[in-house]
């Protein structure tokens, strides 16, 4: 057999984990019960009131993060032909501590919203992206945004100081949940293995090796890889914005109502509901705005901070990314960071105005 | 690997894309889009068609790298996930957010009246047609004046006897986000007006007060029915 003169591929990421290449991974049962259970409604019932406006959120929602997650897959894809292993370290290294103050940084100049910035990470977390700048980007990037910055002026009437505080708040939570990951869980533990699902024999590896020779060809690649992402991030999209769409049309958002008296309520409720709704950052302030006269500006402000940081369409995605663990480990830490800060803002807040 | 086991993982794939690239072009052609979307989110379905139509012309060129996509089972089941919001974006292609989805929706008007405070309009007309969202947002500027709007008749347990809401929803980016914009309606055959019709009504603006919350009120004197607006959701201005 004819050696290849190439160097060795990197590790390329395998979208059967965790069960492997054998068998019927447990991610393609739960995507099989989900087809049944969001098919039946329509084969069964026709288009009702519930059915009708639930699609329609549905659907909204899909449309309104289509374009980022194929912007995020395709930006992958050329991450993954054009910028090297090496580049990533040398650019992003592990041990300095400036990293995560860099990366919850970087919105501000890829401006995209929470749904195109999952799977950058994926691609940047294989090159050897710190663990601790891929959370501190992925948890501040939604936030720490010109886009994000102008809509919440908008909604708050030009109030510049509540765009402020926004950002602030987003920056400092990705900074610190970006050290405290670090601490709580190791890379390997993190990280869903970067391996091939199928074993590529040595003369297809040099045959593509040999593909790659002209820029054309490693464009094809790249936008091959942003194909593969696209299509193994997709689902978690669509089953987190399924969710999201129920829960828009059974929940009752006058609940949380006259909850001014009782501010820890106040913001966990909004906490939740920022979760359950899954409304695009760049979009949020503009529901949040509406509680202005009745919930306190913590309550509005944890719901414009958590919501990007962790949605139900989110929740999904990021098992696309990490492990189980770590993705209940890194959804209870910014659960709980955004929690405490969003009571020390209401209590500094009130001890300031006196 | 098998040469049908390659083309499975490349053809359906590259079709899938396909037919997102399809439907999206659709909803641009057709308008449809802004059943879900504020119309100047066009921008970014092309950028969607556009990325759709390059990644499954990619899959088909450069099949021999083709490395981690699934097949079999796997494949067909993901492809299915993948193309269920296209089921549902044709089942739901002429459904529009009625009262059904007002349920669930905050309605606040103090809010709206806060646009007042920071950018009251002025309109010299005598009896001016105003969207909701322009009537809420200079409610001190036309309280007590004679004012026309059009929008969704909607009525519950707690709209009093005798009245009904006209509402409209107002969307930022998408439906998921959509919030209504409404006025109470005092009118001597409130009642015979159905759910979710659409009317324009003409009175004069003023406030009652219903539960805890003060909401704006017409006093009709003339409501007819109408058809349905071209532009059914209201999209206030971002910047």
């Amino acid at each position: 057999m004819k050696t290849c003169p190439h160097p060795p591929c990197g590790p390329r990421l395998n979208n059967l984990h965790p069960n492997g290449p054998q068998g019927m991974p447990k991610r393609t049962l739960v995507e099989f019960a989900f087809l049944v259970l969001a098919l039946a409604p329509l084969l069964h019932f026709g288009i009702s009131p519930f059915l009708g406006t639930f699609s329609v959120v549905f659907v909204a929602i899909i449309l309104e993060a289509l374009p980022f997650l194929l912007i995020g897959s395709s930006v992958s894809g050329f991450l993954e032909e054009f910028v090297s292993q090496g580049r990533v370290a040398r650019l992003l290294s592990e041990g300095k501590a400036r990293t995560p103050f860099l990366a919850a940084a970087l919105g501000l100049v890829f401006p995209v919203c929470e749904c195109a910035i999952v799977p950058v990470i994926r691609r940047l977390l294989h090159k050897g992206m710190p663990l601790s700048a891929a959370v501190a980007f992925m948890l501040g990037g939604p936030i720490v945004n010109p886009i994000v910055f102008g809509s919440t002026l908008v909604a708050y009437g030009l109030d510049w100081k509540i765009a402020l505080i926004r950002i602030l708040c987003g920056y400092s939570i990705a900074v610190f949940a970006g050290f405290l990951f670090t601490l709580l869980s190791r890379r390997h533990q993190a990280l869903l293995p970067p391996l091939s699902p199928f074993p590529v024999h040595e003369d297809e590896e040099c045959h593509r090796h040999e593909m790659l020779s002209t820029p054309v060809k490693r464009i094809g690649a790249a936008l091959v890889h942003g194909a593969e992402d696209f299509l193994d991030m997709f689902p978690f999209l669509v089953m987190g914005a399924f969710m999201a769409a129920l829960f828009h049309n059974t929940l009752d958002r006058s609940l949380i109502y006259s909850l001014w008296d009782n501010p820890v309520l106040a913001i966990l409720l909004m906490m939740g509901l920022a979760f359950l709704l899954s409304v695009c950052s760049e979009a949020d302030a503009f529901v949040a705005a509406s509680f202005q006269t009745s919930l306190p500006l913590s309550a509005q402000m944890a719901f414009m901070v958590f919501g990007p940081m962790l949605d139900l369409k989110l929740f999904s995605m990021y098992f696309a990314v990490f492990r189980k663990k770590a993705v209940l480990l890194l959804s209870g830490m910014t659960f709980s960071t955004v929690l405490g800060v969003m009571v020390l803002f209401h209590f500094l807040r009130q001890w300031v105005l006196g | 690997m098998t040469e049908t086991a390659t083309g499975s993982r490349r053809y359906w794939p590259a079709a899938t894309f396909l037919l997102w690239a399809g439907t999206l072009a659709w909803l641009l052609l057709t308008g449809r889009y802004q059943t879900f979307l504020r119309p100047g989110f066009w921008v970014l379905l092309l950028w969607a068609l556009g990325i759709s139509l390059l990644l499954g012309a990619a899959m088909l060129m450069f099949k021999g790298l083709l490395n981690t996509v699934s097949r079999g089972a796997v494949l067909w089941v993901r492809l299915g996930v993948a193309i269920v919001p296209l089921i549902y974006v044709f089942a739901a292609q002429d459904v529009l957010l009625r009262s059904h989805a007002l349920k669930n929706r905050f309605f606040e008007p103090r809010y709206m009246e806060r646009f007042a405070r920071a950018n009251p309009q002025r309109v010299e007309t005598e009896n001016p047609s105003l969207t909701l969202l322009e009537l809420l947002q200079g409610f001190q500027v036309y309280e007590g004046k004679r004012i026309t709007t059009e929008g969704m008749v909607h009525r519950d347990d707690v709209v009093p006897t005798g009245h009904f809401l006209v509402f409209r929803f107002l969307i930022v980016c998408c439906a998921a986000d959509a919030l209504p914009a409404g006025a109470l309606v005092s009118y001597k055959e409130a009642d015979s007006f159905e759910q979710d019709s659409w009317v324009r009504v003409e009175g004069v603006l003023g406030l009652k007060r219903v539960g805890d919350l003060l909401f704006p009120l017409i006093q009709a004197d003339r409501i007819t029915k109408i058809d349905p607006p071209r532009d059914p959701y209201i999209f206030p201005r971002m910047f």
